[in-house]
């Protein structure tokens, strides 16, 4: 015969691990679903029926080895990776224009953008600006913010990282060698921090993964800091100007 | 109550002080944190590379090392039809190499036949050889002329010799200026020979490895319409990089 004050505790300790099992249910439901909640906050395509809005271009030109401003008009949406994505798609329109001074493919170059919070210290070794004293005679991200700059939220005020995720087969088409490689990766730093300047750092993926270089030279293992943008210095100066 | 008896205590003590001296003695030997070599398995498969000497004890000799960029399946930019980046890179190589042994400059090349090799071996080459100029060649089919770069890094504040655990892809920061005067000296025999010049800061392989002066040419046709396959303009440019490595084996040791 058991008796009555081991009955009690074997109920007490079933009902117990019974609890405790639909409480880590309850606990493993709840966790999908704010993990469903942070899918669901992934960039959105750009929206066609966005307004149109000035946007700035940092163009390459391959012959001055250096980028050249322009403003165009494009649909702008106000969710800040689509509004990064919108811009890089009016970017990659110039490039694949006949008379583009820096030549790419006409395919899809830029897959998402995604916005992160900056880290706060720099990996190692970063980008620097030239040390050269020299004025630089490329232009540079304008150093005021654009008139775009209003519609962005606050949500994204503080500094960002942007990881531009490439489209693997504009990859594979793109010309080879390191200024050409350069200009098209500085182009897109530049344009997207003169447009959103929050963003200060910005990280390249291809298809989702990390790649060593764009085709052959240019690193993609590191992060671009927007900030000190390194700058392609003009052409040798005539002798005896030196 | 007694786990473990004080003698097997002695016993594993003594055991376990073995590596830690073991890895004592082993760093003590090191004169340096400076990398010299890759610290991953290196795959290049280069005879040229096997045959490298090992470190000179002093760099007080004047050395270049060249380093045609690409080979074996990785072909390069395609510049032109029947010519492709690692083939001109390793003609252009060996035109300037040439040029140097006939000064009586040593010269070594961080391949001589078509075979791949991985960035870090080729710095691992450079760094091997102590070498006084390191020129990673290049080519592409945009932009036109030379195009120069330096690596991105910025100058150490500490002098080479007392660098301690330099991280692999950050030994040329001790090298920057004496890479930005050696650009200079590129840059000068190019215009000299009327080459138009371009010059940047990149982060390329083998550049950021490098423990040397070190700059990547790349040569792009001319605007004229000059080809990269024009035997003329390649004579002009191993012309002008042989000029100016001769000139930069007077102005090298000159610290900045």
């Amino acid at each position: 015969m058991i008796p009555r004050w081991q009955q009690i505790i074997f109920w007490t300790l079933l009902l117990s691990i019974v609890g405790m099992a639909a409480y880590l249910i309850r606990l493993r439901s709840r966790a999908e679903d704010r993990l469903l909640a942070v899918q669901d906050t992934a960039p959105v395509l750009a929206s066609d029926d966005a307004p149109n809005a000035p946007v700035t271009l940092l163009i390459a030109s391959d012959f001055e080895g250096a980028l050249l401003p322009v403003q165009r008009f494009a649909p702008l949406p106000e969710e800040p990776s689509a509004r990064a994505k919108a811009v890089l798609t009016a970017l990659f329109a110039e490039y694949a224009t006949p008379e583009s001074p820096h030549p790419l493919a006409a395919l899809a170059a830029v897959d998402t953008v995604y916005l992160l919070p900056a880290p706060a210290v720099p990996s190692a070794p970063v980008m620097a600006a030239a040390p050269n004293p020299a004025p630089a005679p490329v232009a540079a991200a304008p150093p005021t913010a654009s008139a775009t700059d209003a519609s962005v939220p606050d949500a994204v005020a503080s500094p960002l990282l942007a990881v531009v995720n490439l489209n693997g087969d504009f990859v594979a088409h793109h010309p080879s060698g390191i200024e050409v490689e350069n200009l098209t990766l500085l182009s897109i730093v530049s344009t997207l921090h003169a447009n959103l300047p929050q963003i200060t750092r910005v990280h390249f993926l291809v298809d989702g993964q990390p790649k060593d270089t764009l085709a052959g030279h240019a690193d993609l293992t590191q992060d671009y800091l927007t900030a000190t943008m390194p700058i392609t210095r003009a052409a040798a100066t005539p002798e005896g100007q030196r | 109550m007694r786990w473990i008896s004080d003698a097997k205590r002695r016993q594993h003590s003594v055991a376990a002080c073995i590596p830690l001296l073991a890895a004592a003695a082993v760093f003590a030997q090191q004169p340096s944190g400076r990398p010299v070599v890759a610290p991953q398995p290196v795959t290049g498969t280069n005879a040229a590379l096997n045959a490298i000497p090992p470190a000179f004890a002093t760099s007080a000799t004047y050395r270049v090392v060249l380093d045609p960029a690409h080979g074996g399946a990785d072909v390069g930019a395609e510049l032109q039809a029947g010519l492709d980046e690692k083939s001109f890179t390793l003609t252009l190589a060996q035109a300037v190499a040439a040029e140097l042994r006939a000064h009586s400059i040593p010269v070594t090349l961080t391949r001589t036949t078509d075979v791949a090799i991985a960035g870090s071996a080729r710095a691992q080459a450079m760094n091997l050889q102590h070498a006084s100029a390191c020129i990673s060649l290049h080519a592409t089919a945009s932009g036109s002329g030379v195009h120069l770069y330096t690596s991105e890094q910025v100058q150490s504040a500490t002098p080479d010799g007392q660098r301690n655990f330099v991280p692999w892809r950050a030994e040329q920061a001790g090298y920057i200026e004496r890479s930005l005067r050696l650009e200079s000296e590129v840059n000068s025999e190019l215009t000299r020979a009327h080459i138009p010049v371009l010059l940047g800061r990149a982060t390329l392989m083998p550049l950021e490895s490098a423990g040397c002066p070190a700059l990547a040419v790349e040569v792009a046709p001319l605007n004229d319409g000059t080809a990269l396959s024009d035997a003329k303009y390649q004579q002009q440019v191993a012309d002008a990089l042989t000029a100016a490595l001769i000139d930069w084996s007077a102005d090298w040791k000159v610290q900045p």
